[in-house]
């Protein structure tokens, strides 16, 4: 009988981030954030107001995107949005988080894992440095390079487990900033992964280029793992003593 | 002359390990996954004939789990006395109230309530065998009891 060999290809890579929002932090002209004096409400439904920016000269607050796939309609359609909605003025106190989520409960949970989060940093990090659109923003380096290493809003605290499962997990991994981690883990409220560490930007480009890298590094390092095997677990029972049977012979 | 001679003939047999609980807890796409297997477990819990409540597990499906019963180590009640869905219970101690479900002979799978890291899914299990041979130690294992009756007669 002949041998038979299987040839296996390459997989496709699989595109496991689903959906993508985001929020701007700024100061906004009326263009974006006019009120509405008679209806006591901002006309532009996704701006609101946030306490903890401060851009004195502007309307201080952030845009919270609606939710955009991720796939090529998405993204032109999430850019549009960024262009028509940005703000005027961007300092310290403004961030730009990103919210994404997936299309299993896999990946979410493989994110959890310390080393997604240490190869998260190494790639931010190269990549504010390396890219070119940042390089020319040297203020938005400048920001950047505060944040990661921690600030307010923005702790390097790791705590996955309690974020994204509040109720009784506290004591794992628990941290006494909450939810404002440079990553944190929404799910139980949103079902999301948020990055809080981009600082905010007033140029499109930047905020566009941020939501992409973001988004097609999660998919590249997911596309990365293995297979993760679970063997069963057989727990014996230890017997201390061995049976010691004594048979008395006579003989006369 | 009678000459007795006595001989002793021992063997030492090996006792063979029992299986005291068979488990598994992995993450899957739709969330993680604990599967128990242990009829000794369950032969406990139902021998204490105090009857079961019935629950909803956080997948629709309707399950059953012994009452709580008196348990000579107290360190373990506050890990099984609740019946939660999560890896932890509501006063975040580890959840280990799977092991009073009924079906446990046969082996059960839970679906577990919310998402976890690769670490704590390691500290659960562990803290589910350290409790799991507590609870074998205290309550379940049987205990060798040796009697020598003598008779003395006074002449």
């Amino acid at each position: 009988m002949g041998r038979i060999f299987i040839k296996y290809r390459n997989p496709m890579p699989s595109f496991y981030v689903k959906r993508l929002g985001y929020e701007l932090e700024g100061g906004f002209n009326e263009d974006v954030a006019e009120y509405n004096d008679e209806e006591g409400e901002y006309m532009n439904g996704y701006f609101k107001e946030d306490g903890s920016v401060s851009c004195a000269n502007y309307i201080e607050g952030e845009i919270a995107s609606p939710v955009f796939y991720c796939d090529e309609l998405g993204f032109k359609n999430m850019s549009g949005f960024i262009r028509k909605n940005m703000p005027d003025e961007v300092n310290d106190s403004c961030g730009h988080h990103v919210h994404i989520s997936f299309n299993n409960l896999l990946a979410y949970q493989k994110l959890m894992d310390e080393p997604f989060r240490k190869a998260f940093k190494n790639a931010v990090i190269k990549y504010f440095r390396n890219n070119t659109l940042i390089q020319n923003d040297g203020y938005l380096l400048e920001r950047f390079e505060k944040r990661i290493k921690g600030i307010e809003y923005c702790y390097k605290d790791w705590s996955p487990n309690s974020q994204a499962n509040p109720n009784g997990m506290q004591g794992f991994d628990g941290s006494r900033h909450g939810r404002y981690t440079q990553l944190n883990f929404p799910f139980s409220t949103h079902g999301t992964l948020e990055c809080r560490l981009f600082p905010a930007s007033d140029n499109a480009d930047i905020v566009i280029n941020i939501n992409k890298w973001f988004v097609n590094f999660v998919n590249d390092y997911l596309n990365t793992l293995t297979y993760e095997r679970t063997p069963y677990d057989n727990m014996k029972i230890d017997n201390d003593h061995d049976i010691k049977i004594e048979d008395k012979i006579f003989c006369v | 002359m009678i000459n007795m001679e006595s001989i002793f003939k021992t063997t030492i047999k090996k006792s063979q390990d029992k299986t005291l609980l068979t488990s598994q807890l992995k993450r899957t796409t739709k969330g993680v996954q604990l599967y128990l297997k242990s009829d000794i477990i369950e032969k406990f819990f139902n021998s204490n004939g105090i009857g079961s409540e019935h629950f909803t597990g956080i997948d629709g499906s309707l399950k059953t789990a012994y009452n709580m019963p008196d348990l000579v180590n107290h360190g373990l009640v506050k890990h099984i006395e609740r019946i939660d869905t999560g890896l932890k219970n509501r006063n975040g101690y580890s959840n280990l109230s799977f092991l009073r479900c009924v079906g446990l002979t046969h082996g059960i799978t839970f679906k577990v309530d919310g998402v976890y890291s690769r670490s704590a899914l390691v500290d659960y299990m562990n803290e589910l065998k350290t409790n799991v041979r507590n609870l074998y130690e205290y309550e379940l294992k049987p205990i060798d009891l040796k009697c020598d009756f003598t008779i003395r007669e006074n002449v």
